[in-house]
């Protein structure tokens, strides 16, 4: 039995239906990455998860237990780390994750000690006696999550955890998902960055239009679309037996050339990447720059629903 | 329990952190009540406003049948309170004296006053008024009520012959200067006692307004979503912020009580469990009221306008702000919620008509438990999600 159990789950919104039919499941020890552009339904499962809606068809089970029938029970286990600020700019760092850990049972002792495991965890232990109005907007993300995790919860939801901060809170924030799942916490963790989700997640899924249009590891997605890679140079003195030569060559899939930009979409290979310097410099084309992108999920993203992740 | 223990230390806590609130709440009344108190005890029964009496000069040259019932009218105790007559020997002085502003005015009774009254003929006396004109107003008004008596008299010597006088004459006109008494009982009170009672009513509807606030601002900021990810319900959660702005609301209750009875030496009375059980269902009806506009306003500036005006005209309607808003008002004010709770603490205060302060209170009761109700029926649709 899976940790998590999504099975057919339905939620409609007067006659809209936001989450369609979803099933899904997640194992214990996870990060699952929940890719999807805006109004795909990943904040709407995630609220159904953490009990704050109620969903109209289906079943959501965690640890066993009914998310509709074990709501009380579930939420013991659940921290969220939701996708605005929740927090009180008239309390201090401490006072707003004690004011949390009280409502999770924490009392005496141990909620002092939870506190500043917390707040040392998300790098503002220091700055505890603080409130948050004379926080960075990194920081105050940062205290978003103490306040999520001071009752050591089975499963952390992480909705867009990142949104509007600087790469430096970015980079700390995604090391603590990191860390927290080494701690033995399961995460999901849902971002329309495409690059953090592929950074920290075991497996990914992907949502369109309240339905799961793809899941499975990086790898495995991946797949989906092959493994091809495009390759794009600044060129200067580009000749056409260079061009022609290029085509011809069996790694290359295709050729592109415009305002002195090659594109080329180049198949699997170790050594197609010399080939190309060879051909290239044997007729004396200068090469001013190069980039080489390799397949992701942005490009699963686009093949799968012909739009950009952050349309 | 705990859980509500938690939200509502968590609300206090929150508002005892916000200055300008506590302002509104503790400093606020007592200045308005102060100001309202003093500004218009006018209006209030006498001890509250005594004004100063007219001064009047009268040079009498009569010494006919009328000058004894003139000097027994000005000799009357009320009629003192209001004027100071002095007996001036010439009209060069009388005019002096009110250049000096030595008196109001001056009155010149001619030596046939008597006479011709007596003989049915017309007969006039001169009023000279000084530069005071309520003064003046004051000394005519109390002037023409002696002169409707003369003029009764010459009337019955027309009809019935001199005799007439005799029988006329000796009239109790102390009936004439006695002050009318307002139209309800509750305006026997001081202007203190009064704004005192109706500015606790109001502002323990306001801080229902910041119940109604918080909630929404705890939906905006999305802490109250974070509260109800945690292992709370949705009625503990409800039930703890509200009675945090409750108990607020209690102590700025005896804060004002306290406050108004030391400084303003408002007499609270004897009822004063009374006076907490009409406080303590002001406070629910407030809250719950807030509640549902919270429901009904998804944000808080709109619950803010909405609440504060609903206050402040409920306020006025019930009169207590101005006391005489007129009948009509007066009418539509009786369906406030102010109406029936001021109503009861005044008359509490006063321990005056208390059985129809019972009244009061029952409907104040009534429309607390209903309001409450209402805001429990839609308490969900309070922590509602909007996607």
């Amino acid at each position: 039995m899976s940790f998590i159990e999504l099975d057919h789950v339905l939620k409609r919104y007067d006659t809209k239906i936001t989450v369609n039919h979803l099933s899904l499941t997640i194992e214990k020890g996870e990060v699952f990455g929940l890719l999807g552009p805006n109004g795909a339904g990943k904040s709407t499962t995630i609220h159904m998860l953490t009990g704050l809606l109620p969903y109209d068809q289906g079943d959501i089970r965690i640890g066993g237990l009914s998310v509709k029938k074990s709501t009380l029970d579930i939420k013991r286990q659940i921290g969220l780390v939701p996708q605005e600020l929740a927090i009180y700019e008239t309390l201090t760092a401490r006072e707003n994750v004690t004011f949390f850990g009280r409502l999770y049972g924490l009392s005496g002792k141990l909620l002092r000690e939870r506190v500043d495991e917390a707040l040392d965890f998300v790098g503002l232990r220091d700055r505890a006696g603080d409130k948050p109005a004379s926080y960075s907007g990194g920081m105050k993300r940062r205290l978003n999550i103490a306040c999520a995790i001071m009752h050591h919860p089975e499963l952390i939801i992480m909705d867009e955890p990142t949104v509007g901060i600087d790469p430096q809170s970015r980079n700390h924030i995604l090391e603590s998902i990191k860390k927290l799942n080494e701690m033995g916490s399961t995460v999901i963790y849902t971002s329309h960055y495409m690059e953090e989700v592929e950074a920290i997640s075991t497996r990914v899924g992907i949502m369109d239009h309240g339905q799961l249009i793809a899941c499975g590891t990086k790898e495995e997605l991946l797949d989906q679309i092959g493994r091809d890679e495009t390759l794009f140079m600044a060129t200067q003195d580009m000749k056409e037996r260079a061009l022609e030569e290029l085509q011809q060559h069996a790694h290359i899939r295709s050729v592109q050339f415009r305002e002195n930009q090659l594109e080329l979409l180049l198949r699997p290979s170790d050594t197609v990447l010399q080939d190309i310097l060879f051909i290239l410099s044997s007729h004396e084309v200068k090469i001013t720059s190069f980039q080489r992108v390799e397949p992701n999920l942005e490009t699963l993203f686009l093949s799968l629903t012909g739009r950009s992740l952050r349309d | 329990m705990k859980n509500i223990w938690h939200v509502m230390r968590n609300e206090l806590l929150q508002i005892t952190r916000m200055r300008s609130v506590l302002l509104i709440l503790f400093i606020m009344p007592l200045l308005l009540i102060f100001v309202l108190g003093s500004a218009l005890s006018s209006q209030f029964k006498a001890e509250d406003y005594v004004p100063a009496p007219a001064k009047l000069a009268v040079f009498n040259e009569d010494s006919g049948q009328m000058k004894a019932p003139l000097q027994q009218f000005f000799a009357n105790d009320q009629v003192r309170e209001i004027l100071q007559v002095t007996e001036v020997q010439s009209e060069e002085e009388m005019n002096e004296r009110i250049e000096l502003n030595e008196v109001d005015g001056g009155l010149v009774i001619p030596a046939s006053f008597s006479k011709h009254i007596m003989s049915g003929a017309s007969s006039e006396w001169t009023y000279y008024g000084g530069s005071n004109t309520s003064a003046n107003d004051t000394i005519k008004i109390l002037l023409q009520k002696f002169t409707d008596q003369a003029t009764q008299t010459q009337a019955a010597v027309m009809v019935l012959g001199p005799q007439a006088a005799a029988v006329s004459a000796p009239v109790d006109r102390t009936s004439q200067v006695v002050q009318g008494t307002l139209q309800d009982n509750l305006y026997n009170a001081s202007a203190m006692e009064y704004y005192a009672g109706s500015m606790l009513i109001m502002f323990l509807l306001f801080s229902g307004m910041s119940a109604a606030i918080g909630l929404q601002k705890e939906r905006e900021n999305k802490t109250l979503q974070r509260i109800m990810v945690a292992p709370v319900t949705v009625a503990q959660a409800l039930l703890g912020k509200l009675l945090g702005v409750a108990v607020l609301s209690m102590i700025q209750c005896s804060v004002i009580i306290i406050f108004t009875w030391v400084v303003y030496g408002v007499n609270w009375g004897e009822h004063l469990g009374a006076i907490a059980i009409i406080c303590l269902c002001t406070i629910v009806a407030a809250i719950s009221l807030a509640a549902i506009l919270a429901v009904l306003f998804k944000s808080s500036k709109a619950v803010e306008s909405v609440y504060s005006s609903l206050v402040t005209i409920m306020t006025f309607l019930s009169g207590g702000m101005i006391v005489f808003v007129g009948d009509q008002m007066q009418t539509v004010g009786q369906f406030t919620l102010n109406y029936w709770a001021a109503g009861a603490i005044l008359r509490f205060m006063l321990n005056v008509d208390t059985s129809t302060a019972w009244n009061n209170l029952y409907v104040l009761i009534g429309i607390a438990v209903a309001l409450m109700a209402g805001a429990m029926l839609i308490s969900r649709r309070v922590v509602t999600l909007h996607e």
